[in-house]
């Protein structure tokens, strides 16, 4: 029994690989496959290439200002720029995510920092609408389409030629045979899966680690459900163009509507006009300080900063401590709005998360985009460690914009620096 | 009796005959009215939060306090972009596009805010929309009652008694063709057209004559889009010795046109026609800001040059002696250089954009399904142009607004008190706050030539496959 079954399964087998249909569906599935993964490669190695700027840019902007501003430190802190970077991962190029959407090179002032979280990052707004054609696109989107060119006539075309009448009067069991056609096939796309996925790990220079293994086995297993969905839908035992039309249906439901329904349910229900009124709160807040008495102005920074409140504030002229500490107030206000923004926004990746549950298409992605670090959670992440670091530097010369107007060279050293991993950043502590 | 009514006739009776497409009809229906209630929902959602913030910001800034012009100029203005009255019906890149924009001196802001920032990326497997439905579904549903059409009547035999019984070819495709556009036209478009006399009905007031005629246009747009697909499916089905050929000839089609190209043509365009990032760009302008002057610096070579320039227009030795505040005449003169740097730079990048999005526009000419989705976004105002053309007009009103509170400083604010003499609110308030101009059909259909010209393309050419071919059916 089990010689004649291996005997069959290379008759099958030959069969397969003979089909000229097939040939063309691997031929054009692995030609793509190459194509998204250097596609993947080259927009990341972008993104790496602006990111390796950042440290010369800084140093170059720093070392002029300081030298143009060096007896006033108000036109400095001012004028200078502090740059920040969201590295991208290792598996960023397998699965770009939001990553071409995000800004990854956010530079900000020590001005009131809400206003300076969202600046966009430059992009063809046709290309993040087309989307990007990397590997978790090939694994979500085109595999699924394979195994059904594939198989959707598998059985059926043989009952519509009359084969399947002589198959049948063979001493073997017909849900053998069935299980045999689809194991050929399904060993086949696993095995095309298996070589991008090693090219992947080869030319993106992915780690060999347990992130690799989980990635396997969700696509062994997305690719098992769809083989599974295909063989359900031919026991109906319908003609080969109604499976044809039927599975390219159901392809349509789980791969392209049930993701933008819940995208449309989790925008509807998890609203956020916290957008707009925290960058309308801030930017009020502020400038209505300018109106107010100086150091009514500046109580909220007194409540957190009351170490300062021994240096006087001159009425009716400007003043470094006053003028910093209104964009401190200004951020204070719009706090509030700015949290619930933040909490709703993971609030929208805990949904979309339980969703995916029921969606395999986008539990494949989401947690494509999860090991790539390239969804909300990393840019809320990056995002967070912004606000951080803003915090960080304002802190850093609040002292000498009191004191006076001035900074000694000295003191420098001991100047903040970014930490480029956003989730490092919030986890670990500190050097 | 085989006239060409006969045989559109016989072709409805086919289709209402067949179950499946009567189930296709129901589901894509339901998905239709669907699409329409989120889309009208979310786009008067979205547009009452955008009014309610640009009214507070309007609010805030007609009672603001009497200021110091340059205060006024770095208070600025915000400006929240509002949908398109046609969104509703397709989105094209709404949710990638920003919706805040903040105007000040000095800078040119970033268009911030879009909805894809703010999403887990569950929009990037596509949004569902009327539009999408009546793009990618409804061909489908085309091939679906169309690609036995001709190749079944092969395979039974009917085709050859037919031909003998002297309906010619052409009749024949031509009849077909017909058959199954004015079917699915009569169900879709006929539904489009009830779901937009609803829409309207109800919020009268976004039927502009302008929104009319983007309206009309549409519909007019995906009636060709269908018969183009009816087309292509009759003689996909004329050329192949079975339905079932017909079929995944037809979908294969499809995927390639409706999914991998559209894909690949962005991807391609962007590693043809690379594109920088926002600190490149940046770092660019300030090169070049660099080469010409910096008006903060006291020994800075060109604005030395204009100050002496100054002096001498006037015969004064001195900027005290000018008849005006120097500050706000330097200002404005900041002000033109690092606007006209932006604007070239600026242009230079939507040029990059424009090349990368031309690749879609010339593969209009062999994927219909690229020729209707560039003119849909555009035709119902949410293509790039229509963006861009939205920047445009904020930043024209920003460099204005910022000249004038410059004029008022130069010619208003004495000099000793540069900094804090505050002027008379009333100065502020007279200023108009920013007005979008809307456009109409002719300025939206002008930024798609090219693709208008595939449109064309479709047309010539099927109306000389009419004229020309089909001189027989190989059975």
């Amino acid at each position: 029994m089990n010689t004649a079954f291996f005997r069959l399964f290379a008759i099958e087998y030959k069969r397969f690989a003979r089909n000229p249909i097939s040939i063309l569906g691997f031929a054009v599935v692995f030609t793509i496959g190459v194509y998204a993964i250097f596609h993947g490669k080259n927009t990341i190695a972008q993104q790496k290439e602006t990111i390796e700027t950042i440290a010369g840019i800084q140093k170059e902007e720093l070392d002029k200002n300081k030298k143009f501003f060096s007896d006033d430190l108000s036109h400095f802190t001012y004028y200078q720029f502090y740059y920040t970077q969201n590295e991208p991962s290792k598996w960023a190029a397998f699965s770009i995510g939001q990553r071409d959407v995000n800004n990854y090179s956010l530079k900000v002032r020590i001005l009131a920092v809400e206003g300076q979280l969202y600046d966009t990052e430059l992009a063809n707004p046709m290309t993040l609408l087309s989307g990007n054609l990397d590997l978790s696109f090939l694994f979500v989107v085109l595999i699924p389409l394979l195994i059904i060119s594939l198989c959707f006539n598998l059985i059926s075309s043989e009952r519509e030629s009359g084969v399947w009448a002589v198959v049948a009067s063979q001493p073997y069991s017909l849900s053998k045979i069935i299980f045999l056609k689809f194991s050929v096939r399904f060993l086949a796309v696993l095995g095309l899966s298996l070589l991008l996925l090693l090219a992947a790990l080869w030319l993106l220079e992915l780690p060999f680690d347990a992130d690799f293994g989980l990635v396997f086995v969700l696509i062994l297993g997305y690719e098992l459900f769809w083989f599974g969905l295909v063989n359900a839908l031919t026991l109906l035992k319908k003609n080969s163009n109604y499976n044809a039309v039927m599975l390219l249906g159901v392809w349509l439901f789980l791969v392209v509507l049930l993701p933008s329904l819940g995208n449309v349910l989790i925008n509807r229900f998890i609203a956020i006009p916290e957008a707009f009124s925290t960058t309308v709160t801030q930017r009020e807040a502020y400038h209505e300080k300018w109106d107010m008495p100086r150091r009514e102005a500046m109580e909220p920074f007194y409540d957190a900063y009351p170490q300062y409140r021994q240096f006087s504030i001159p009425e009716d002229i400007y003043s470094n401590g006053w003028y910093y500490a209104m964009q401190y107030v200004a951020d204070k206000a719009a706090e509030k709005d700015s949290k619930l923004l933040f909490e709703k926004l993971k609030r929208r990746q805990v949904v979309s998360k339980k969703l995916s549950y029921f969606i395999p298409s986008l539990l494949l992605q989401n947690t494509f985009n999860s090991i790539a670090e390239t969804d909300l959670k990393d840019h809320i992440n990056y995002l967070e460690s912004v606000k951080k670091y803003h915090k960080e530097i304002s802190e850093f010369f609040y002292p000498y914009l009191f004191k006076g107007n001035s900074i000694d060279e000295r003191a420098w050293e001991d100047f903040p620096e970014f930490e480029s991993d956003s989730n490092e950043a919030l986890s670990t502590t500190p050097k | 009796m085989n006239s060409i009514k006969n045989i559109i006739a016989v072709e409805w009776k086919n289709i209402i005959r067949t179950k499946t497409a009567m189930v296709l009809i129901g589901v894509f229906a339901v998905l239709l009215l669907f699409s329409a209630f989120i889309g009208i929902e979310n786009k008067v959602e979205q547009n009452s939060i955008r009014h309610k913030y640009q009214e507070q910001v309007h609010d805030h800034y007609v009672n603001q306090p009497d200021r110091n012009p340059h205060r006024v100029s770095h208070y600025g203005y915000l400006v929240f972009r509002e949908r398109p009255a046609l969104s509703f019906f397709e989105f094209g890149i709404e949710s990638f596009a920003g919706n805040s924009i903040f105007l000040e001196a000095h800078r040119q802001n970033t268009v911030n805010l879009s909805e894809a920032g703010f999403s887990n990326g569950m929009l990037r497997f596509g949004e569902l929309s009327m539009a999408l439905i009546l793009q990618l579904l409804v061909p489908l549903f085309i091939f679906f009652i169309g690609y036995g059409t001709l190749a079944d009547l092969k395979s039974n035999g009917v085709l050859k008694i037919m031909l003998a019984q002297g309906v010619s070819a052409k009749k024949l495709i031509l009849g077909k063709t017909l058959g199954i556009f004015s079917f699915t036209t009569a169900v879709f478009i006929g539904a489009l057209l009830l779901i937009f006399t609803i829409a309207f009905a109800v919020y009268p007031e976004e039927l502009t004559a302008a929104v009319l005629m983007r309206s009309i246009f549409a519909v007019g747009l995906y009636t060709a889009y269908f018969f183009i697909c009816s087309w292509v499916t009759v003689l996909i089905s004329a050329k192949s010795s079975r339905g079932g050929t017909a079929l995944i000839s037809l979908i294969v089609m499809w995927m390639l046109c409706g999914i991998i190209l559209p894909k690949m043509a962005q991807n391609v365009g962007q590693v043809i026609f690379p594109s920088i990032s926002k600190l490149e760009f940046e770092t660019h302008i300030a090169e070049d800001l660099e080469q010409i002057g910096d008006s903060h610096d006291p020994e800075d070579a060109y604005y030395n040059t204009f100050k002496a320039e100054t002096l001498a227009e006037y015969g004064v030795d001195d900027v005290k002696d000018l008849p005006f505040n120097y500050v706000g005449h330097l200002m404005a003169e900041g002000e033109r250089i690092t606007t006209q740097l932006y604007r070239a730079h600026f242009d230079e990048l939507i040029d990059t954009y424009d090349k990368q999005n031309s690749i879609a526009a010339y593969l209009s000419f062999v994927d219909p399904y690229l020729m209707l989705r560039n003119l849909s976004m555009a035709v119902t105002g949410t293509d790039m142009a229509h963006y861009l053309d939205f920047q445009k007009q904020t930043e024209a009103y920003r460099y204005e607004q910022t000249q004038y509170f410059n004029e008022l400083h130069k010619n208003e604010i004495e000099a000793e008190q540069s900094g804090t003499q505050r002027l008379d609110n009333s100065r502020f308030k007279e200023r108009e706050t920013f007005q979008y101009t809307k456009r109409g059909l002719f300025w939206a259909l002008s930024n798609q030539l090219t693709t208008l010209l595939a449109l064309l393309f479709w047309v010539i050419l099927i109306g000389l496959s009419f004229s020309f071919g089909f001189k027989k059916i190989n059975l």
